[in-house]
Parts: C-alpha cells; structure tokens; sequence
C-alpha cells in the first residue's frame, strides 16, 4: 500500500469539512464550516482556497464545475469530494488529534473541554 | 440568511470587472461566483476580494512554477547581466522583473503552453517584466540603467530560456493541476499521446544537437589550453557533449502504433511515461555525475593558471560553488518532474481500473 499522505492541522480542518459537507461541500460552504469548526478564530476565503488546491494536488481530494446558476451571476460552483487516499488522510490524522485530546484530558481532567474561556493553563509564564 | 444576490444586491459593474480580471482564468468562474454570492455591500465585496485575491494567485503560482525553473532562468539572465554588473540596482531589478513576469504570465495562461509559439508568448512577458522594471530604473535613477551591451545578453539569455522551456516543460509550461486530469475519451487519450511523443521528441532533439554543439565547440580550447589539466578537462568536456547527445538520442520515446484500441494505448503510454519518469529519476547518475571529472581538471587547470601569475584563487571556488548549487538546482527539478510523471500515470491507471 502507498504510504499515506501526510497533511497539516489546517489541511486536516478542510478535509473534515468536506466530509461532513458530503455533496453540498464548494467554496462558500467549505468556508463556513471551516469556520464553525475553528470557532472562535476567522479565516480568509483565500485560504480554503488555495488549501483546496494544495489537497487537490496531493490526491485527497476531486474537483468539478457545477452547472452555472443564475443567483451567482450565471457562474458554476466547484464542488469537492473527498477521494480514498484523502479518506484514508483524514482517519489518520484524526486518530493522531484524538489521541492527543485524550492525553490533554487525562491530564487537565475533562473540565478543559466544558470550562471554555474561563479555563486558566496551569503553568503561566 | 438568503444571501442570494438580486439586482439591487450585485456588485458595481466596473468593481467586478476589475476583481474578475485580477483572479487567474483557470479558478476566475468559481472564485467570482462565491464572492458574489457572499456579496452584501460594494465595501464588504472589495474587502472579501481583497482578502482571497492573494491567496488564489499565491497557490496557483505554486501550480504553474517551480522553484528550480525560477532559479535557472535567473541564473541564465545573471550571467548574461554580468555586463551591466557594476549597475547592480538595475540588474536586480531586471531579473526580478523577468521572473515576475514568467511567473504572472504561467499563473495567468489558460492550459498548457508547450507549442513553439506559446513558449515565445512566455518569453514576451518575461521580456515584458525587464523592460517594464528598466523603465521604472529610468524614473527614479535614469543613470543607473542597464547599458545597451547587457540587452545584447539579455537576448542571448533569453534564446537560452526559450530552448529550455522548449525542451523541458515542467519548468513553467505544464501546471500541476493538468496532470491530475483524465482524457474522457479514446481522441482525447491520441491527442495527449501525440503531444507527449512530440515534446519527447523535440526535448530530445534540442539536446542531443546542444551536446553536439558543446563536444565541437570544447576542442577549441583543447587544443589551445596552456597546460595539461586544462587540455584533457576540455577534452573530457567535450566527450561529455557527445555521450550525452548519444545517451538522449537512444531514449527517444517510439511512436505509439495507430491500430491499438483504448485499453492497449493507455498501457502502452504508461509504459512509456514510466520509462521517461525513470530517465529522468536517474538523471543525476547519468547525467550530472559524468560531467564532474571534466569540470574538476578545467578548475585544476585554470587554479593553477592564476597561481603561475599571480592571481586569486577564489574565482575558481566560487564557479565550483556554482556549478555544485546548479548541479543540486537541476537534481530538483528533475525530482520534480519524475513526481509530476508519477501523479499523471497514477491518475491514467485510475482510468485503466
């Protein structure tokens, strides 16, 4: 088997946003989501965008134009879909966050997920 | 929220159209349709515009150039720079000038440029981006500007980077995003065929006639050298010409015979892009590394040459450096290339299954 290809924290955020989008997942709602997912951070539009691209290169994920629509001046949307070795990326690099997560919780106790903003780090420089 | 634009709610005419003409062709009919259907102020949409514009040309000059072609046509105008070397401003700004105008032009071309006359389209905008750069020299410091023996170079270097984009086309020609893409139909298939064998073809030519070319013009210097390093290191250079114009000319990629159907012609051009990507995989062994002997007796030569009278030594090191760093250029680019052959036969076999 290939050895799987290995993606970024932001790349993994994009993948699993074009999963949970399944055949909804183009520009704008990619974006959205992206954001909802990265809560309470923004990012630029550009950004989903070239990181599309980048995955697009490496394989993980297919393209294709949509029929144009006229609410969007006549022009098409680029839809994405998630391709086997991107599937295979995303399991992987969220079996790696969750054991992460689980470490960070057996640690801090599983207040560091519920007390949000007001959670201190225990070590403060 | 409906954010679906109405005819009150489009962007300004002369606002989309200049956001339209700054997004590459390739990702504009996507890029502006999200963009309009984000819309909801003239102020948020130029805002919106100007936070993606960056991004979309950044990653599709990620697609379109690479780093090791940058660094080659550099240093092909540097050297023929070396002239106006005393203007170092303008030199500077004449080679950044170039470059940002091939990569501009091979982020903003549609398709593939690998024709005769595309490749001299390209060529236009890097001149394009020299003289645009001279000219803003002239405004601000009209005496610092490159003299007239350095476009004579410039010229000459420009012939150089024609032939290499001719007869290599990852460097700048071919975009990443085409070798993901799949011929739909067995016409389609034949087209891509044909042009394969005809770049081979033509990549193969350029070189073996430049080894040629090389092995003649080295036995000029062999036999007027001074001393014996630098006669045998021309003479091994020189043979280097031939071997390789030999070696090339045997990899030639055969023609694809027309009675195949659809399933033996994708087999047999992943068999020959399998081939190619191994040649070029292996070019540093085959290539770079027979180059070395020569190249190491002229600088042994010449080293000791300039001691005879008197001379610095450093020169030489720095042509060593050079050449190792262009060696290393080239080994890259050729990484590169094998890479890009690699994604396209596994995107062909996705086919074949």
């Amino acid at each position: 088997m290939a050895h799987p290809e290995s993606i970024g924290q932001f790349e993994h955020v994009v993948l699993a946003a074009v999963l949970a989008l399944g055949d909804s997942a183009y520009g704008v709602t990619i974006h959205t989501k992206v954001e909802e997912l990265v809560s309470p951070r923004t990012v630029a539009l550009g950004a989903v965008y070239a990181t599309l691209d980048r995955l697009e290169d490496k394989g993980l994920v297919t393209s294709w134009l949509s029929d144009p629509t006229p609410e969007r001046g006549g022009r098409s949307k680029r839809h994405y879909r998630l391709e086997s070795a991107g599937e295979r990326a995303l399991r992987d690099a969220s079996v790696a966050a969750k054991r992460i997560c689980d470490d960070v919780e057996r640690i801090w106790g599983e207040d560091v997920w519920t007390a949000g903003r007001h959670w201190k780090p225990a070590r403060q420089s | 929220m409906d954010r679906r634009p109405t005819l009150e709610t489009r962007p300004p005419v002369l606002i989309d159209a200049v956001v339209r003409a700054l997004i590459p062709p390739v990702c504009r009919e996507h890029v502006i349709g999200d963009l309009w259907e984000r819309y909801r102020s003239p102020w948020q949409f130029v805002l919106d515009a100007a936070g993606t514009i960056p991004f979309v040309i950044a990653s599709q000059i990620r697609r379109t150039s690479t780093l090791a072609g940058v660094i080659i046509y550099a240093f092909t105008l540097l050297v023929s720079l070396g002239v106006g070397s005393k203007r170092t401003g303008a030199a500077v700004a004449a080679l950044g000038g170039a470059m940002l105008g091939f990569v501009l032009r091979d982020a903003y071309k549609r398709g593939i440029s690998v024709s005769v006359r595309q490749v001299a389209v390209d060529l236009v905008f890097g001149a394009g981006g020299l003289i645009a750069s001279q000219a803003m020299v002239a405004l601000v410091r009209p005496r610092q500007m490159l003299p007239l023996p350095a476009y004579a170079g410039c010229l000459a270097a420009f012939g150089v980077i024609f032939l290499l984009r001719l007869q290599n086309p990852n460097l700048g020609g071919i975009p990443r995003q085409a070798m993901t893409h799949v011929p739909a139909t067995f016409e389609a298939l034949v087209t891509e065929v044909r042009l394969f064998e005809r770049m081979s073809r033509r990549g193969v030519r350029i070189e073996a006639y430049t080894g040629v070319a090389i092995a003649a013009f080295f036995i000029i210097p062999v036999v007027s050298s001074p001393n014996w390093a630098l006669r045998i290191g021309w003479a091994l250079a020189s043979a280097y010409g031939l071997y390789v114009a030999v070696v090339v000319w045997k990899s030639q990629t055969p023609p694809m015979p027309e009675s195949l159907e659809f399933d033996t012609a994708l087999a047999h051009y992943r068999g020959e892009l399998e081939r190619r990507r191994r040649i070029i995989q292996t070019l540093w062994r085959w290539y770079l590394m027979p180059m070395v002997p020569g190249m190491l007796l002229i600088v042994a030569g010449a080293t000791i040459e300039a001691a005879k009278r008197g001379r610095p030594l450093w020169p030489a090191l720095i042509f060593i450096a050079l050449m190792a760093g262009m060696g290393v250029v080239i080994h890259l680019s050729s990484q590169g290339w094998a890479r890009k052959l690699r994604i396209r036969i596994d995107a062909l076999g996705s086919i074949a299954q």
